[in-house]
């Protein structure tokens, strides 16, 4: 009986945790559309695969895309992917069976120079891949050396957030949740389309972005190995991989320097989306 | 490699399943690999050094213990000249670059982690095996060892020979009571660095680092790196000491409720022990009886009188030990300082202990007065306090700046900035979680400071309670605990 008892309470303690900390998390974590590109991504196959940050995901159309290149497109761009993030995307959806023909990589600078925030989002990108030999590399390229707080109870990063437990409830036991839908990404500021592309609604946003210039010597050592393991794997995988960047363009900088504000963040992003599908060569 | 790390907890848990799964003769062999992997993954560049430090006091243990004259001085001189070229070389040159207006440029140089800790550990087993307290080790490996072993090397404490020798090589069984002890010593730790340390950094990083705007919340900013400084190293300590548990060694304590103390000498009795105790014993016996500190005496005493005479030799000494306290904390001005006011205030209290006793008699404090007990700990936690400003401000200018802005300036909010600037949480959900941390730190210490051992007294309730405690402290980590925007790194990690 002792020695049953001294098994047995070690096993119930483990298990009220990882009780404890599954129940925090469904209740906590909201539905994200990473979830919804990555099983995008993990269940189809596309000519081109557009990886890289925000600015990717709201300014390289794939619609427009496969409208000039007559080739099948996702964007599974989106905020806070580093460099790390878009090779195991990548990865991971040729190892799903769903290698795309070519990698569309959005480089944005800013991500080139900033090391990544441990937030909600650092550990929800890793969160939602689906269990396989690529997420256990991505774990030690990504979780191995964060927090521990941020692998094993990544709800924490909600736990200011109790009032939205019905909300989330209510969509996490929805079809639109079960099915992988995006309907509830519609909104004032924003909508998902099918597609992977994040359609902003110029004059909603109310976000300033202040760009910071580049300097090699701010140049992070993870993304510069891991988009060149990202360039290496295409070359493996007979994937073709096109780099395009979405600039500030300068007459924007100009005018926000002479009046001495921050860049207005929808203004670029929709002058962009002009820029960057209009006036591009693009996959030439 | 944080503490706080997925990687530091999985090497931790593979190396003391490791441990007990082997055959117990190559135990602490494994511990061995385990440390210098450990030390290899900080960064393989500083191995140098602490090889260095391990071949240049191992053979200088033996060339001691064969009774040479010049085995000491020479090892000493190696180490603490290791110690010296990559730590305060930088600090030397721009000293004289300000003084003499020369541009002598400053090196690049490693500042290999825990150098200070391993330096003192290695020359106090050097003068140990001097003074033949304990015999030189024969085989370098255990010495190897005994100088690298990794829970501690980051942050101490500081390791005597003589105590840890014996634990640290012998066999030992698995024990599960010592694992759940363990265990408990390191939940706790980290429940006084993510829950207290970490937030408290969040309005002491905006504080000291915004002082000139923030002008009057230097009260409030003190006050919170006295939680941020202790929660971190005692809290460090902790889960160091729960893992030497786990694997059976046993290690020095290094606080004992240092905020309970109820003078400045106390409180060095109780904070830092294993420095305070290493500097008593290689530093202060050897100042304060050396021949010419008796000549010194004799000297005050025939000019000074007889009481004072006796006490001005301990108060130099006191002096020049936290003189080399400021100096081991960093190579800056503001450190040295810090170490001054301590030793000042220890020197005078020395000087005017007799009048203090006196003074007492005539207004009839007895010793067990409870009020003045009480306004002894406010009292030197007061002092502490204004030595916190030297320690954390980045100048001595800033340090007095800041007092006298806490003083005509005060200022008093638990929202110190701008709603969401630098915070990514709520500062009042921050302000609460310290207060809760330290509550219930408050609550162990009483508990503690009575005589009874939270620890022990936890190991003697039914199992049920003892999980019961642990799943609480792991879930107050989740719960309240600091957003990882530091990434765990320790305060006495960079030494």
């Amino acid at each position: 009986m002792r020695t049953f008892k001294r098994v047995a309470i070690p096993i119930l303690f483990l298990a009220i945790l990882v009780g404890v900390n599954t129940v925090c998390s469904y209740l906590l974590i909201p539905y994200t559309f990473t979830r919804y590109k990555l099983h995008t991504i993990e269940t189809e196959t596309f000519d081109d695969l557009i990886l890289g940050s925000s600015h990717g995901a709201t300014n390289i159309d794939p619609a427009y895309v496969s409208h000039v290149t007559k080739r099948s497109a996702f964007n599974a761009a989106q905020g806070e992917e580093f460099p790390v993030d878009s090779y195991f995307f990548l990865k991971d959806a040729v190892t799903a069976g769903h290698a795309p023909g070519r990698v569309i990589y959005e480089f944005d600078p800013n991500y080139w120079i900033t090391a990544q925030e441990v937030d909600s989002t650092f550990s929800g990108l890793f969160g939602e891949m689906r269990m396989s030999g690529t997420k256990i590399q991505y774990f030690f390229a990504k979780m191995w050396k964060a927090d521990f707080r941020t692998f094993c109870a990544p709800w924490y990063f909600y736990r200011e957030q109790w009032s939205l437990i019905p909300e989330n409830l209510e969509v996490k036991r929805s079809d639109v949740y079960r099915n992988y839908g995006i309907e509830i990404f519609d909104t004032d500021t924003q909508t998902l389309e099918q597609d992977g592309f994040m359609a902003i609604h110029p004059g909603k946003w109310n976000d300033q972005i202040v760009p910071r210039e580049w300097s090699e010597a701010m140049l992070q050592k993870d993304a510069r190995k891991f988009f060149a393991m990202l360039a290496e794997y295409c070359g493996r995988m007979k994937i073709d991989l096109v780099v395009v960047t979405t600039p500030i363009p300068d007459e924007t900088l100009r005018a926000c320097a002479d009046s001495g504000d921050a860049v207005p963040c929808g203004t670029v992003r929709f002058s962009l989306s002009g820029f960057y599908v209009g006036t591009a060569s693009f996959g030439k | 490699m944080s503490f706080v790390s997925v990687e530091f907890l999985a090497f931790t848990a593979i190396c003391t399943a490791g441990y007990y799964l082997i055959p117990k003769r190559a135990q602490w062999v494994w511990l061995l690999i385990f440390s210098y992997i450990y030390y290899l993954v900080q960064g393989p560049q500083y191995i140098f050094f602490i090889l260095f430090a391990t071949a240049v006091t191992y053979l200088g243990g033996l060339w001691a213990e064969s009774g040479s004259k010049a085995a000491v001085p020479v090892t000493l001189l190696l180490d603490f000249g290791m110690l010296a070229a990559v730590k305060y070389t930088n600090f030397m040159i721009g000293n004289l670059n300000g003084l003499f207006g020369t541009e002598i440029r400053e090196m690049r140089l490693l500042l290999p982690l825990g150098i200070s800790f391993y330096t003192f550990q290695a020359t106090g087993y050097l003068l140990d095996v001097h003074w033949k307290r304990v015999r030189a080790e024969r085989n370098p490996f255990r010495f190897a060892l005994f100088l690298s072993f990794f829970p501690q090397i980051l942050q101490g404490p500081i390791g005597r020979y003589g105590r840890l020798a014996d634990s640290l090589y012998a066999e030992k069984e698995f024990d599960m009571e010592r694992i759940l002890r363990g265990l408990y010593r390191i939940a706790w730790g980290f429940f006084k660095k993510i829950v207290i340390a970490d937030n408290a950094a969040l309005y002491v990083n905006t504080i000291f680092d915004n002082y000139a705007t923030l002008r009057g919340y230097g009260i409030l900013g003190v006050l919170m790196y006295s939680a941020q400084l202790y929660g971190d190293f005692s809290g460090g300590i902790d889960v160091v000491l729960g893992i030497a548990e786990m694997l059976g060694v046993s290690l020095d304590e290094n606080f004992r409720q240092p905020y309970f103390a109820v003078s400045i000498t106390d409180f060095w009795h109780r904070w830092h022990i294993t420095l305070g105790t290493w500097m008593k014993d290689y530093l202060f016996y050897p100042i304060s009886l050396s021949r010419w500190m008796g000549r010194f005496g004799k000297w005050c005493k025939t000019h000074m009188g007889k009481s004072t005479g006796r006490a001005m030799p301990i108060c130099v000494a006191n002096v020049i030990v936290f003189l080399v306290v400021g100096v081991w904390h960093g190579p800056a001005w503001h450190n040295i300082v810090y170490g001054l006011y301590n030793g000042l205030i220890i020197g005078i209290s020395g000087l005017l202990a007799k009048n203090y006793r006196e003074a007492r008699k005539r207004l009839g404090i007895g010793k067990d007065t409870r009020w003045f007990y009480i306004f002894q700990i406010l009292r030197t936690f007061v002092l502490v306090n204004i030595s916190w400003y030297f320690d954390r401000a980045g100048s001595v200018g800033q340090a007095f700046m800041m007092m006298k802005d806490s003083i005509l300036h005060f200022a008093f909010s638990i929202n110190v900035v701008d709603a969401g600037a630098c915070w990514s949480g709520s500062q009042t959900v921050t302000f609460c979680a310290i207060l809760i941390g330290c509550a219930v730190l408050f609550v162990h210490s009483v508990m503690e400071e009575r005589g009874v051992s939270v620890g022990e007294a936890l190991c003697r309730k039914p199992l049920p309670v003892r999980f019961a405690v642990l799943l609480l402290l792991v879930l107050s980590l989740v719960l309240i605990g600091s957003e990882p925007l530091s990434q765990g790194g320790f305060i006495y990690a960079n030494f």
